[in-house]
Parts: structure tokens; sequence; C-alpha cells
């Protein structure tokens, strides 16, 4: 049984453990994350629940009375290099920066002080890669947030808004998949549907694939919204 | 002679479970499921269904036309039939186009209302769990369930939970704990009001981590995470997948029904242990269910309750952990 480089093991019950990168959001870590997910998938043990890859861990749920850890990482041995993870695809998603579509954009462009516009503009020149979806059904976390975007958590929670939302704090932006109340700031929206329990995969994006934003008016997405994809196209 | 069955009264503590949803997870989906999965297991055990209804405190009202067998079981709760003396859970009794009222008793959480043929429709990734904070599984509870042929009555004997402390494994987080804080886990600590199907929150000694604010992760069930104000949640079966709070420990999957089915402030207690004793919690638990169907009233053994005794089988895996002796 050999772990990947750099993994520590990390107990979690009796019918899980967390094989951890690191604890910061890098993208190596990432990868490293996808291709043990990818193999886990691949060996499909005897005893596997599920694996639940994150910014920079898996978590591996098993049931205790069929298989046991050592077993599961033995069996990942003898299917190596028999799984590479899917290469990571490029996508532009179109959205709306203004009005009722970006509630917080001038509270976020205030706090980070910045102008509204250039809060738009650094966000636009990002390169977003998907880090994990947590939280509910298709919530996607992205990291590549620029550091003058790093805007901290409300202290309070603001109202409910709605899915499809482009939202930022703590460093880190996130596309909604329902409506709730949150402590990100509502900096856009998107026409996208991010969890569809019938289609396989359940979401557009596989957990590694870089996103770009490109922007509409709020008319525009309003059209958007009535197509399947919400406007969603793959960049070569 | 079949029935229907109807919810004539039920709060926002009543859904739909069964064995939750898995492999999804890693797209945000929340597992779901019982939130005390042996009397879950006893309710499923005596109307041979795999779904059933969970109740809170408030329990529920039900109606019944034609011929239906209802099986209920949770800590506490009785079944008030009108002109019947009533019923204490675990038990299955026949319904003639009648009512009846659960009730919770002076202890117990949560409740299981379940009937052979009860069916909830196609479900969403493989079950019918209703997940509130995402509308995902059976949300309508008001229209008339359809139900198969009645049974005979049988009374369980049900389980006694001791008070022998929670049993709590080591988490993902565990070493971001001082070795003081960690043995501070096992002073006596007291449920708030706080507590859902997400989680339950703790009042206690303040457990400080070196930090409170992780990369997130996964989370699993009984998963302990401490906030920034170092007072523990234990999370529970519709917690979110993933979270970026410390997990201080795991509660033993054998222990989390004593847990779930304290009240608020009920005095909980854990103790730290290994896989190991783990494993043996879960063979007790094993062993406690399969007492739990035997009848506390005996009259007679029908075909029905030897066959009763044969569905747990299906509803609890009886495959003996490696690490104990397993005497069926």
């Amino acid at each position: 049984m050999s772990l990947p480089d750099g993994a520590t093991l990390r107990p979690s019950g009796e019918s899980a453990f967390v094989v951890e990168f690191g604890d910061t959001i890098d993208p190596i870590a990432g990868a490293k994350v996808a291709a043990l997910a990818a193999a886990f998938d691949a060996a499909a043990p005897a005893g596997l629940i599920e694996v639940v890859p994150t910014f920079r861990s898996l978590l591996v749920i098993f049931d205790p009375d069929e298989t046991g850890r050592d077993t599961l990482l033995s069996a990942l041995d003898m299917a190596r290099g028999a799984a590479e993870p899917a290469p990571p695809k490029t996508y532009q998603i179109p959205v709306a920066l203004d009005g009722d579509a970006a509630e917080d954009i001038d509270a976020a462009a205030s706090g980070l002080s910045l102008s509204p516009d250039a809060l738009r503009k650094q966000f636009l020149a990002g390169a977003y890669t998907v880090g994990m979806y947590g939280f509910a059904p298709g919530f996607a976390y992205l990291s590549g947030v620029d550091p003058s975007l790093a805007i901290p958590r409300r202290p309070q929670p603001r109202p409910p808004m709605p899915a499809g939302s482009v939202i930022l704090a703590g460093g880190m932006a996130a596309l909604t998949s329902i409506s709730m109340p949150t402590g990100w700031y509502v900096i856009g929206k998107t026409a996208l549907t991010l969890f569809r329990p019938d289609a396989r995969p359940m979401v557009p994006f596989a957990v590694g694939d870089t996103l770009h934003f490109t922007r509409v008016s709020e008319a525009d997405l309003a059209a958007l919204s009535k197509s399947a994809d919400g406007g969603l196209t793959e960049l070569p | 002679m079949t029935g229907t069955l109807t919810l004539t009264r039920h709060d926002g503590l009543v859904s739909v479970q069964d064995a939750g949803r898995r492999g999804a997870m890693r797209f945000g989906v929340s597992q779901s499921g019982p939130m005390d999965h042996l009397h879950f297991a006893l309710a499923c055990a005596l109307s041979g269904n795999t779904a059933a209804i969970e109740f809170g405190m408030s329990g529920l009202s039900l109606s019944v036309r034609g011929a239906v067998s209802i099986a209920v079981s949770g800590p506490g709760f009785r079944i008030a039939v009108p002109g019947r003396a009533p019923v204490e859970a675990p038990a299955r009794l026949t319904l003639t186009d009648e009512t009846a009222e659960i009730v919770a008793g002076r202890s117990g959480m949560w409740g299981y209302l379940s009937a052979a043929g009860l069916s909830f429709g196609e479900g969403v990734l493989g079950s019918n769990a209703t997940n509130v904070r995402t509308g995902l599984g059976a949300t309508d509870l008001t229209r008339p369930f359809a139900t198969a042929p009645p049974a005979p009555p049988l009374f369980a004997t049900g389980f006694s939970f001791d008070d022998t402390p929670i049993g709590v494994l080591p988490g993902p987080q565990t070493h971001l704990f001082d070795a003081a804080v960690r043995a501070r886990l096992e002073e006596p600590f007291a449920l708030t009001q706080k507590l859902d199907r997400m989680g339950y929150r703790l009042k206690g000694p303040t457990l400080t981590a070196h930090t409170h604010d992780i990369i997130s992760d996964g989370i699993v069930e009984g998963a302990i995470q401490v906030p920034g104000n170092g007072e523990p949640i234990v999370l529970c079966a519709d917690r979110q997948p993933t979270g970026g709070y410390p997990k201080i420990g795991v509660v033993a999957r054998a222990d989390l029904p004593r847990l779930t089915q304290l009240r608020p402030g009920a005095t909980v207690r854990f103790v730290w242990i290994d896989e190991g004793e783990a494993a043996r919690r879960r063979d007790q638990a094993r062993a406690a269910l399969e007492a739990a169907i035997a009848p506390r009233i005996r009259t007679e053994f029908s075909s029905e309750f030897l066959a009763d005794r044969n569905l747990i089988g299906g509803v609890v895996s009886a495959k003996p952990s490696q690490s104990s002796v397993h005497d069926a």
C-alpha cells in the first residue's frame, strides 16, 4: 500500500478516511485529488461507497463490515496507471454584472476599496478552476480569484439570492444552485442550471475544469435563461 | 382487502426516509436517510418495506380507508386509536376505516411509520428521502398512499437504549486540537434547542482548535464539527456534504441513534473509542435489532412472526465484523 506523493492519511470515523494534499487551495493538490478520485472510480473495490473530492483532499467512504482502509488502498495500487482523470475542459459563461443581477457589487467594491467597474473588469479578467462541489447540489466552488478581490465573508448573512448567482467571499467565488441566504457577496448572475439529477453527468462541469466569464446585459441574460444550456460554450 | 393511508396532521419534522442517496455527495447532494437507523430498521422489519415516514416529537395523525397495517417504532411513542386502548411502539396493528394519532412519550425525538406496499414514487438519485433544504425527494405528504394487504398484529420488544457514553472516533482534524482539548470532549455536554436533521448543537466545555477555518473537506454522518465559538455541532443525515470547520471526531455509527434520540437540555457524554470498539458496538446493535423485533406479548409463534424475523437480514447487514465473535 502506498500513498501518492505528498499525501497525508487522516481518519474520519469507522467508515471513512481522508487523503489530504496540504492545507491550502493549490491547483497541483487539486489535480492530485482528481487523479486519486478517478483511480478509486476505476478500481471500484468491493465495499467502497463513494468518494468526495474537494480542493485539497479526498474523502473515501466505505462499508466497514465489508472492507477497510488498507484493503481499499491496496486495490488502488493494483489499478494504478489504469485510470487517468479526463483532461480538464475550458468553458465560457455569459454573466450579467449589473442591477438586480449584481445586488451586492457596490458593497463588495466598497469593501475592496475598488470602483464597481474595476471589480467587474478584474472579475472578467480571471480564469477560474472548479475546485469542488459542496453545500448544495451543483453548488460549485471556484478558485483562481485575484487577490485584489479577496473580500472576507459578511458578518451577517444577506437575504436569499437566486440560483445561478455568482458570489464572492473568502478569496473564492462560487456558482449557486439553490436560493438561500448567504454570507457571500452577490456580484453577478448566470443563466446556468447547475444540477440536473436525471442527466449524466448531473453537473455541467467536472472538478478541475476552467471557467471564463463574458459580460452580457440583464436583458440578454433573460433571453439566455430560456435556452437549455444558459449560453454555456466550450472553448477549444 | 387493501386500503389507503393519509397523513392528516404533520409538521416540518415529518419526512419520507429510506436508505438515502449515495454516490452524489461529490456533486453537493446530501446523504439523507433516517436520524435513527435502528428504529428505522425496526419499523421496516415490521412492515416489510424499505422506506418509512419519519416524524419528530409532535408525532403525526393519520386516517385509513379500508384496511391498512401500520408499523410504528420510536422510543416512548404510542399509537392512539379512538375507541381502543393505546398501543406502545414498536408495534404493527391493522386499522380499518379508522384514524390514529402517534404521540410522543417522556423521552425520544424521532419515530417511524411504515406499511407494507407504501410507495413514494420514482425518487431522485435512487431515493425518496425528503431533503427540505434542497427540495429533493418526496415533498407531497398529503396525498393518500396506497398500501398492500394487512398482516396480523405484532407487539415487538423494541430497544432499551442504555446511557453509556457515546463512542467517538478520531476525525480528519483531530490533530488540530491539543490533547487537553480532546480530553475535554469526555466532559458532559448539553443538547441545545438548535437541532434538526442537519445537526445538533451542543453546549459544554469550549473546544478551541489551532484554527477554526480550514479549506472545506467532506463530512461524514456523525462528524463533530467545531466552529469558531468552540461549541461543537454533531452533523446528521441532512448535513451539507462538505464544510470548512475542523472536525474533532466522529460519533460511532452504532451510538448515533442514542444521541439523536435525546431531547434539548439532555446531557450527553462522549468517550474516545477505536475502530475495534466501534465494530464491537455495531455487532451489539445488530444483535439488539434482532432482539427488538421479538414479540413482547408472545401468544403463539405464527408463521408471520417467523417471516418477520427473517426480514431483519434484508434491512441490516447480518455479516459479523472481522474483529468480533458473532453469536447468531
